[in-house]
């Protein structure tokens, strides 16, 4: 059964995953679109995302902005599925 | 002339504490990996779980001291009873404080109740204090009892997510109860009730292996 309100765990790997299914390079409006989060949360979750280095802001020609996940964006990713076994595993 | 301090033989004190010092590093670990899951991820169940073994790990050192004291020959002083019974209240409240976390990374899903860690420490204080005024051998009455708070939250966690329909007794449930069940064993040695010294050493050995399994499967996972 699909839970009510994702876990903040669900939300940074959902935000994550957008980026990269879009080649990893996305403008903010359709990421905000695709996340289903307010514009308040949204804003919150990037800036920790940069915060903690998993997300990085490029600029193109024109200066537009786009998200991009770094390194450490990757291997959260292949971690998250391990964590989210664990958690399951454990009850947690 | 004043009382001396006559700590027990050697050797039992070396075998006590090479076993408190060994349960207490594999605690340490599983804390620190699982410490560092949780920074990276600020998921509430996995500070509470990382909890659980912090507090394990210190109760299992305390009991050595409690060992200490109260397998050593004990002389009519103040000074002594006083260190005594404080050693004996921080092992109370680390283990209760273990059990309750333990508990809380179960159900903190389930309610707000269950994030709540001043309302935590509270209870384990509480249980502590209740532990050092009633007769002896309440404390282990009492952790009996968190044990069996224990079991309705497994019961509780599993009814409410358990998604794989796994048996309870698939999961990882057992090792928690045995954990704790061990452990509860471990304070009967503390407390100088009469054991034979192979169910001692069967004791002990289980105790460690159930925390190996477990340490394992944690590794395994995210080490």
């Amino acid at each position: 059964m699909r839970k009510e309100r994702r876990e903040r765990l669900e939300i940074i790997y959902d935000i994550l995953r957008i980026i990269v299914s879009h080649g990893n390079s996305i403008l903010p409006t359709p990421l905000l679109r695709l996340s289903n989060l307010s514009t308040q949360n949204f804003n919150r979750y990037m800036a920790e995302l940069i915060e903690k280095g998993f997300v990085r802001e490029v600029f193109d020609e024109d200066g537009k902005k786009y998200y991009t996940l770094t390194d450490k964006g990757f291997k959260f990713i292949q971690k998250y599925n391990k964590i989210r076994e664990f958690i399951e595993e454990f009850g947690l | 002339m004043a009382p001396r301090f006559t700590p027990p033989p050697a050797e039992i004190t070396m075998l006590e504490g090479g076993y408190s010092i060994l349960v207490f590093v594999i605690c340490f670990i599983l804390y620190y990996k699982l410490r560092s899951i949780y920074k990276l991820t600020e998921y509430h169940g996995l500070h509470y779980f990382s909890n659980t073994f912090l507090f394990l790990g210190l109760a299992y050192f305390l009991r050595f001291i409690v060992f200490v004291f109260t397998h050593s020959s004990q002389p009519e002083f103040d000074d002594f009873r006083n260190l005594l019974i404080f050693s004996i209240a921080f092992m109370v409240y680390s283990s209760s404080a273990s059990i309750l976390y333990l508990i809380y990374s179960l159900t903190w899903r389930i309610t707000e109740i269950f994030r709540n860690e001043a309302l935590l420490h509270s209870l384990a204080i509480l249980l502590t204090v209740l532990s050092l005024l009633s007769r002896p051998g309440s404390t282990l009455l009492i952790q009996a009892a968190l044990l069996v708070v224990l079991l309705f939250a497994i019961v509780l966690n599993y009814k409410k997510y358990d998604t794989e329909r796994k048996t309870m007794l698939g999961r990882i449930y057992p090792l928690y109860i045995l954990t704790f069940f061990f452990w509860i064993l471990n304070l009967l040695v503390s407390f100088r009730v009469f054991i034979p010294f192979e169910f001692r050493f069967l004791v002990y050995g289980l105790s460690i292996l159930l925390l190996l399994i477990i340490a394992h499967r944690v590794l395994k996972k995210i080490g």
